[in-house]
């Protein structure tokens, strides 16, 4: 217990020197790669009227520039007084943080895909059973209930999965908890909203 | 002064009848659904007002659209729940030791050992009594403060001037907030960066977009803040619940409540009120000084200045009323820049920018004080500054929350015993979703959606590495102003290169700014020897 | 090659505009707006929207996507399939001038459906500032005031020079944010000249602000006696047009079905939307299509090349 102790404010200022070497790579990445192929003014420019003005890249390398003492202060601060205890206070990320964020993304882009390809899918069941003919999800993307089915679903995965995350189990009250906010959100959005779309039917 | 009445007369007017003369309640409804689901939310543990905000505004906009008519409903519902938040939060800590609202926190210190004794029901009316005091209190400062500032701004500050301004104002705030400036001011500068995104002020064409068309008008605003301040706190909760192995421990049992609060007791504690209502409201004018800084500080100073010191802690009701009456006093107080500078100094007031900028065609800053001569012009309807009769009718909604909040906030408490038992591992995931569905909806779809996720991630990097996330929420809020501010000072003066420097307020200004940079790297000297 | 294209397109399409009347959307059409929600042209365009559900029946999607006057809706709308269910609704500034700025677009990539509105583009100044023409400016110019003129995008900026050297006088330029932005700099006494697209109507009705030049082909409605540049010796036209669009490859039949039933809405002397037309972009609508149209926006393109090449050199 107490080794880890010693060891853990250690650990944590070294994030000072990762936090300023990376604002220095993400500067020099700024001058040499982004500005200059992202920006088309410059950094002063003579403008149609024949004058000095400040142009578009002008606030943008002020900003980085600004960046880069700092970056700079939070390196030297680390090797000035050595590994103990270098510079300002930190917290630290793990890599149990960088695998809960991988597993949070995942679990998000799953739900997200059952929100994008479910109206799809049902329209291509719907037509390969000899049900009818649609010409694409576009068509009845207004069209209740199939205009929400996509999000009832990736909205249910979401939920469902995040409470599965939280709560280590998923009660049967716990899905009702869901269905009721994802309907209630349907009720909201689709029903009494005009103009405005659940997902995936604004990016048709 | 004729003037200044009319402009009263119409702001309060404004909020009881719509464009079309028809007399309507939307506002005030409005503020009264704000403040009894801020204080439901508040109640609800690892909820706070901003929270609320952050969600509530993308759905308002949905609701109520963006035309002129929709910004008082709006502001009426975000007021609402600022307020309703402060009071809610003061439940659980008194009844469950647990905060609602991270400026709740003190107190527990007081309030959760006078519930033990078997006074719960007391406490909770002295928290619910202090803290609407406090908050009428920085109300009735704000409206008169407010006015008074920005005429006397607006008379000193031009375009350097107000440039200056803002660079001031953010590395004051990086220098308060949280314990590590650097990387705080190193946060606003990267937030600055990610909101010069897209559309440019030269006619150009679009810039930084990596080539992603939908970046092209811009990170969408209410989507980034969303991600930023919501979802990285989801992100966070919902990680350190999966981590904790063992079962939720069962909430304890509400105890006893006790007798009520009397109104003799209430008038004793006017002094102690009126003095802490004061340190919260002068904190709160200050930016990025939040509302835990005025509870601590107001409690310490009812300590030192208490005839009997050794009860705080203990449960004395001094030690509510000074928490209480300083962090809800820190609310109206904090208008004060927001509407004479447009400079917002914490995240309730963040929003109300927000909705300000977006909603219609108004605006906070200087102007909005300036009492234009009121005409009617037939057929055309009246010339005046539509600005100062929404300051006005901000005012009055703000009045009205005060109101609501003394007659049913009191009668909503009671309930809430039972709110602070909901548990959060079913409400993250549930906001989760709600905020998503939000930004899709409200910020133009999937570059919405993935906006608020972009942030999320950068907001949950930079809480992790303890990093306050305001320097860099309020640096991509002033951004965009800042850089049109300087190019205008610039152009104006003809491209004068020491533009900033040719007015002695703006090298004043400039100066502190300076100051306060050496300071923080200073202190994180400092820090980094006292850690050793 | 694009044009031989795009007229062969034409030629092998225009047989089809008999059944007009024929083509109905195959579920909701998307409506893209260039400027931000709440503006002046936002609120033209739902209105629009609302009454062409009415009439036709069609289901209309409004979205807001703002950006360098138009241009980044028009980037994206570029992109699109030209079955009329995703359609533009911009100014013409978007097509005859910010391309020049723009890498993703031409005046080309779009098919140009029909324009709802003019503008009442008027030189203006603050009535206390005593000036009643540009005459008034030069001899104040002349006196040693300085002068600053609030500009809310490069093609006016672009005027304002023209203008100030055809006046033998100098000026300095501040960029303001959109239309609303330059009136409240001159009000504010940021800037003493701006430019107003018909939103300084109240102003001027108020005689806050005063109305020096019309910088139309034509007398305001508002200042029927001030004279345009043009009359003034000054060759400039900065007046645009609220312009509906698609991308290119529309069929004529879409686009005069289109056409047609927004004209249907803009004649009716009932609609909300001809209303407001009338009392923000006043006398009337101003209604162009088809090959006419088209024709307006690539030489108005073409002057204004020419225009910011004089400029330059």
């Amino acid at each position: 217990m107490s080794a880890s102790r010693l060891e853990a404010p250690e650990k944590k200022a070294r994030w000072n020197l990762w936090l300023g070497v990376g604002t220095l790579v993400f500067c020099v990445l700024c001058f040499t790669v982004w500005f200059p192929n992202d920006i088309r003014g410059g950094i002063i420019e003579r403008t149609i009227s024949g004058r000095i003005a400040p142009g578009d890249s002008f606030f943008p390398v002020i900003l980085a520039g600004l960046m880069m003492p700092l970056g700079l202060l939070l390196t030297l601060g680390h090797f000035r007084r050595g590994p103990d205890n270098a510079g300002e206070p930190t917290g630290e990320i793990t890599g149990a943080n960088i695998f809960f964020l991988v597993q949070f993304l995942l679990l998000t882009f799953v739900g997200l895909f059952f929100m994008s390809n479910t109206g799809p899918a049902l329209v291509w069941a719907w037509n390969g059973l000899g049900l009818g003919v649609i010409s694409s999800y576009r068509a009845v993307s207004t069209t209740f209930p199939i205009n929400v089915a996509g999000f009832f679903l990736g909205g249910m995965v979401i939920t469902c999965g995040f409470v599965f995350m939280t709560r280590h189990r998923l009660r049967w009250r716990d899905v009702l908890i869901c269905l009721l906010t994802v309907l209630f959100l349907i009720l909201v959005f689709n029903g009494l909203l005009e103009d405005v779309s659940l997902p995936p039917n604004r990016n048709l | 002064m004729e003037l200044a009445f009319q402009y009263i007369g119409l702001g309060i007017h404004s909020v009881f009848f719509d464009a079309d003369g028809q007399f309507w309640l939307m506002p005030v409804l409005m503020v009264l659904t704000g403040i009894i689901s801020g204080i439901f939310f508040g109640a609800i543990p690892g909820l706070s007002g901003p929270f609320a905000l952050a969600l509530a505004l993308p759905v308002l906009t949905s609701v109520f659209g963006y035309s002129n008519e929709a910004l008082l409903p709006v502001l009426g519902c975000l007021v609402g729940l600022m307020k309703g938040a402060t009071v809610g939060g003061a439940v659980p800590a008194i009844l469950f030791n647990t905060p609602g609202t991270p400026d709740a926190f003190l107190t527990t210190a007081d309030g959760y050992p006078m519930a033990q004794k078997g006074q719960a029901r007391k406490a909770i009316q002295t928290s619910h009594f202090a803290s609407v005091m406090g908050d009428s209190f920085s109300d009735i400062v704000l409206f008169v403060a407010a006015p008074v500032f920005a005429v006397a701004v607006e008379r000193v500050l031009d375009l350097p001037e107000k440039s200056a301004l803002i660079i001031l104002s953010l590395c004051f705030m990086a220098a308060v907030v949280g314990n590590a400036p650097l990387k705080g001011l190193l946060g606003g500068l990267l937030g600055m960066l990610l909101s010069l995104v897209g559309t440019t002020l030269s006619g150009n064409g679009v810039r930084l977009t990596l080539g992603l068309d939908g970046l092209g008008s811009g990170v969408p605003l209410t989507s980034a803040v969303l991600g930023v301040l919501v979802l990285s706190e989801v992100l966070i909760s919902v990680e350190d619940m999966s981590r904790a192995r063992k079962a939720r421990e069962s909430l304890p049992q509400t105890p006893e409540m006790g007798p009520p609060l009397t109104w003799a007791e209430r008038l004793r504690m006017m002094p102690a009120i009126l003095r802490s209502a004061s340190i919260g409201t002068v904190i709160g004018a200050l930016p990025g000084i939040g509302t835990t800084t005025a509870a601590t500080l107001s409690y310490d100073t009812a300590k030192r200045l208490s005839k009997k010191p050794d009860e705080f802690g203990k449960g004395t009701p001094e030690g509510v009323v000074a928490t209480e009456a300083a962090n809800s006093a820190v609310s109206g107080a904090n208008l004060i820049p927001v509407m004479s500078l447009g400079i917002p100094g914490n995240f309730a007031a963040v929003f109300l920018i927000l909705a300000v900028e977006t909603i219609g065609d108004f605006s906070f800053g200087p102007s909005v004080f300036k009492f234009t001569e009121i005409k009617e012009i037939d057929g055309y309807g009246m010339i005046m500054n539509k600005d100062l009769v929404m300051a006005f009718g901000l005012f009055t909604l703000m009045v009205m929350g005060n109101i609501f909040n003394w007659t049913f906030g009191g009668f909503v408490m009671r309930f809430l015993v039972h709110m602070a038992r909901i548990p959060k591992d079913i409400v993250m995931p549930l906001i989760l979703l709600v905020s998503l569905t939000a930004a899709y909806v409200q910020d133009g779809g999937y570059r919405g959606l993935g906006t608020a996720l972009v942030f999320a991630v950068i907001g949950y990097l930079i809480r992790r590495l303890q990093v306050s996330t305001l320097p860099f929420v309020i640096g991509f809020l002033l951004a965009p102003a800042l850089e049109q501010l300087i190019r205008g000072a610039f152009t104006a003066s003809g491209g004068d290169a020491l533009f900033l420097l040719k007015s002695p307020i703006a090298v004043i200004m400039l100066g502190l700014s300076g100051f306060l940079i050496v300071r923080m790297v200073l202190q994180g000297r400092q820090k980094a020897a006292s850690q050793s | 090659m694009k044009k031989v294209l795009a007229a062969a397109a034409m030629l092998a399409l225009s047989t089809g505009s008999a059944f007009a009347a024929d083509w109905k959307p195959d579920g909701p059409i998307r409506l893209w707006i260039g400027y931000g929600a709440g503006g002046g042209t936002d609120v033209q365009a739902r209105m629009l929207a609302k009454e062409l559900e009415q009439t036709r029946g069609w289901i209309l999607v409004p979205e807001n996507k703002s950006g360098e006057d138009g241009a980044v809706m028009s980037a994206q709308l570029k992109n699109e399939a030209p079955d009329g269910q995703t359609l533009g609704f911009a100014i013409t500034t978007t097509y005859n001038f910010a391309p020049m700025n723009s890498d993703n677009i031409s005046p080309e990539d779009f098919t140009y459906i029909t324009t709802t509105a003019g503008s009442q583009m008027a030189v203006l100044a603050r009535t206390s500032s005593g000036w009643k023409s540009l005459d008034d400016v030069k001899a104040a110019a002349e006196a040693g005031e300085t002068l600053v003129w609030a500009n809310w995008g490069t093609q006016v900026e672009a005027g304002a020079e023209v203008i100030a050297r055809k006046l033998g006088i100098t000026v300095n330029h501040l960029r303001t944010a959109g239309g609303k932005g330059a009136l409240n700099a001159v009000v504010a006494e940021d800037a003493n000249l701006s430019w107003g697209g018909g939103v300084q109507r109240p102003l001027v009705e108020a005689g806050e602000l005063t109305i020096l030049s019309s910088a139309e082909s034509t007398h305001l409605v508002q200042a029927p006696d001030t004279p345009t540049l043009k009359e003034q010796g000054i060759d400039l036209d900065l007046g645009y047009k609220y312009i509906i669009v698609a991308p290119k490859g529309m069929s004529d039949e879409v686009r005069d079905t289109i056409a047609e039933a927004v004209a249907e809405i803009l004649n009716n002397p009932e609609s909300e939307t001809r209303k407001f037309i009338e009392k923000q972009y006043p006398p009337a609508p101003v209604i162009e299509t088809g090959d006419a149209l088209r024709k307006t926006i690539i030489d108005g393109y073409a002057a204004n090349v020419e225009m910011m090449k004089a400029l330059v050199e």
